[in-house]
């Protein structure tokens, strides 16, 4: 009877120490809510009176509230898609009660950026100075990007391959842009967003076509509160891309045969039907053996049945990372009966390639994807664009 | 004396079974493909005359007549170099990657593949005009003969057997666990490369390539016939093989030599190509019930190429546009085969 007296008496020390930590902690997050902390915030003003709209991209969309967008990214890489989303507050106001979901205050100061794909953007934004962390150095083709890094304005996070997450912890930043794989860096990603550091997963590799990826900037654009300058930028863009497709819708008249990939042991990966990179050539009118396929990756073929094709194929694009035609010949001695290779039909993205492995064409490419088009373009028919200079494609010699 | 030559009877006759379907299946596997090609013009390609179609004509004489040739050879390489180890270490478990000489080919293509990417390496092999097939294929025979040399300066100091088989198992695991570390700092794609290889491939060895690799592997199995008296003399023990006169250090050297150049070529060209090796032998020994290595040295060598020629035409999955890995198929296909041999034959143990 003693004992469970004793025992009794404890547990209700237990529940009480509880019951004050609890109460504690509702207060700490009721006074985070009181709206007289924000003395200048006008419940009926719209603090965004430049939006966006989302046209292109299948990844992303951002809705407009008063005084804070909702950001919803979308998973499609994941066998079921799923949505993120996150709260982007204004500054200096509150955030909107009932809603839960991790929210970054806007305009952000301070961002790492994990992918090339976003530095152009960054660029295109004027917003280099909100960019602190980058991935690695060796794989950045931007000159200012390098110098920044050089005079420690920007930290490299990834260093040796891994994400250090405990050099982010301590730059403090207000959001990381990661790369959305299939359960890429999660475990990272988990311990940043645990310490209250939003990761927004950036999925540009999703998209469908050009301008989908391109359109990525609006995302950073939301982010940076920057919407009128990006409306202005992002229209031009699309205006110069629509310019090349009218040319081609108006001029070509015949579809080259092309094929795409390279053998890797006994297998050839080729472009799939759906993938983003046959969608370049389709635009740009090629034709394709696996146009018929459902594929939005690459597709397994063996040696022989694209070696049929191959012989009469007039371009062949992309070959891996063979960046010459000696390169090409030393790998496999049979690719020399190819039409394309007898032709110098071959091209790859090495246009603008660095030492390091770096390369703009996933850089600058991705914000130029009118310059991109036109490089296709000039390939498979050059009479289109006489003065063209191919920027981020090359002829292999 | 009427058992022996009952016994040379059956031999000559299990023999000609055996290359007949060898090259039954040699010409099965040039006949199927991806590319649906029609019987008569796959004989006139073959017979050196002319067809209509040119591509098919290069896929029969550039892509699956090499890649039927290899996969014999690598068949052959590879079961000779498993039967040597196995009478070697009198272990049923060996083959020829026990010694870390597949593990040391593996090093040799881990440098290239995972170090390259930094781009001074590439650069400085470039200078020297290699590049491609031939850089992976010298890089893998240097591995294998580093391995080799040091297996070899072990084997001179070493007189058991046993302890030979564990330094060689241990040496192996060194040189993986430094593929591993290598792997570990290497970016995705690179590392994607070295996977892709290690899948095996007999589709990537090209006509001038063959030449090299059929000289090798020929050489191997010309020595490893010699070898044959060698090695039905240590089945009976080293003792006694020592007392009928065998110098059981340089007969061990000898094998191992035969061995590494028979693995070490093939892991070159094909990559590692694992299961073959252990199942052979055994696969041989239960089809003729003898030890006598006469008999199992030839049989070995058409059993080996017979059981790659059909991994072969599976791995191609006839009629499909896709393969299949061939390091996967070996396994896959082979092991159910020597299950059932082995439990139904009962005669492993008389083997050893």
């Amino acid at each position: 009877m003693k004992k469970t007296e004793k025992r009794n008496a404890h547990r209700w020390a237990v529940y009480t120490l509880l019951c004050f930590l609890m109460a504690g902690f509702s207060a700490c997050q009721s006074n985070s809510k009181n709206q007289s902390d924000f003395p200048d915030f006008d419940p009926q003003k719209d603090y965004f009176p430049e939006k966006v709209s989302i046209d292109h991209s299948i990844g992303f969309d951002v809705e407009y509230h008063n005084n804070y967008k909702t950001l919803h990214l979308f998973r499609h890489y994941n066998e079921v898609a799923d949505t993120v989303s996150f709260l982007l507050v204004q500054k200096g106001t509150p955030a909107p009660e009932g809603i839960d979901l991790p929210v970054i205050a806007v305009p952000i100061e301070k961002a790492v950026s994990l992918s090339t794909t976003h530095l152009a953007m960054f660029e295109l934004l004027n917003a280099l100075g909100e960019l602190k962390g980058i991935e690695r150095r060796q794989y950045v083709s931007s000159p200012k990007v390098v110098s920044m890094v050089d005079s420690g304005e920007v930290i490299e996070v990834e260093p040796a391959g891994t994400l250090n997450v405990e050099t982010i912890i301590e730059m403090d930043v207000d959001v990381v842009l990661g790369v959305g794989y299939p359960n890429s860096q999660n475990e990272s990603f988990q311990q940043l967003q645990r310490l209250n550091i939003p990761v927004v997963l950036n999925a540009d590799w999703q998209e469908v076509d050009l301008l989908g990826r391109a359109e990525w900037v609006k995302l950073l654009a939301v982010l940076l509160n920057k919407e009128k300058l990006v409306n202005e930028k992002f229209s031009t863009i699309e205006a110069e891309f629509q310019s090349v497709l009218d040319l081609i819708a108006e001029k070509v008249i015949d579809a080259p045969l092309t094929i795409t990939g390279i053998a890797q042991g006994d297998a050839w990966q080729v472009s799939g039907g759906k993938s983003f990179a046959y969608n370049v050539l389709k635009v740009a009118k090629a034709d394709y053996p696996w146009k018929d396929d459902n594929s939005t990756g690459s597709i397994k073929l063996s040696f022989e049945a694209v070696y049929e094709v191959g012989l009469n194929a007039d371009f062949w694009i992309a070959p891996g990372s063979a960046s010459s035609l000696q390169n090409i010949r030393e790998r496999d001695p049979r690719y020399m009966d190819f039409k394309s290779y007898k032709n110098r039909g071959i091209y790859n993205v090495f246009g603008r390639n660095t030492e390091g492995g770096g390369n703009d064409y996933y850089e600058t490419g991705v914000i130029e994807p009118h310059i991109v088009l036109k490089d296709v373009v000039k390939i498979f028919h050059p009479e289109l664009l006489p003065d063209h200079q191919l920027v981020y494609y090359n002829q292999l010699k | 004396m009427n058992a022996i030559t009952q016994g040379k009877r059956l031999r000559a006759k299990s023999l000609t079974l055996l290359g007949f379907t060898l090259i039954l299946l040699f010409l099965l596997d040039i006949g199927l493909g991806s590319v649906r090609i029609p019987v008569s013009d796959v004989i006139k390609t073959l017979l050196g005359q002319q067809i209509d179609n040119s591509g098919w004509q290069g896929i029969i004489l550039k892509i699956r007549l090499p890649r039927a040739v290899t996969a014999i050879l690598a068949g052959a390489a590879l079961s000779l170099g498993g039967l040597q180890m196995q009478t070697l270490f009198r272990n049923p478990l060996a083959g020829p990657s026990v010694l870390g000489i597949t593990a040391g080919a593996s090093l040799g293509v881990a440098a290239v593949m995972l170090a390259a990417g930094t781009v001074t390496t590439t650069f400085s092999i470039r200078e020297l005009g290699v590049d491609g097939s031939w850089l992976i294929i010298i890089a893998s025979t240097l591995g294998a003969a580093l391995v080799l040399m040091l297996i070899l300066g072990i084997s001179f100091k070493i007189r058991d057997n046993v302890v030979m088989l564990i330094v060689g198992l241990m040496v192996a695991n060194i040189t993986i666990a430094v593929v591993s570390i290598w792997q570990f700092f290497s970016d995705p794609e690179q590392i994607q490369e070295y996977i892709l290889w290690t899948f095996g491939s007999l589709g990537g060895v090209t006509n001038e390539q063959l030449g090299a690799l059929a000289i090798i592997v020929l050489t191997g199995v010309i020595l490893t016939f010699f070898l044959s008296k060698t090695l039905n003399a240590l089945l009976l023990g080293e003792d006694y093989a020592q007392s009928m006169g065998l110098n059981v250090k340089w007969a061990r050297v000898g094998i191992i030599a035969t061995t590494s150049i028979l693995a070490g070529a093939v892991t070159g060209f094909c990559g590692p190509i694992g299961f073959v090796g252990i199942a052979v032998p055994h696969l041989s020994r239960s089809f003729l019930n003898t030890s006598d290595h006469r008999t199992l040295v030839p049989t070995c060598a058409l059993v080996g190429g017979i059981l790659m020629l059909v991994c072969d035409i599976i791995s191609q999955v006839p009629g499909s546009q896709t393969v299949l890995p061939i390091n996967a198929i070996t396994a896959l296909i082979g092991s159910p085969i020597v299950i059932w041999i082995i439990v139904k034959r009962k005669n492993l143990k008389a083997s050893f």
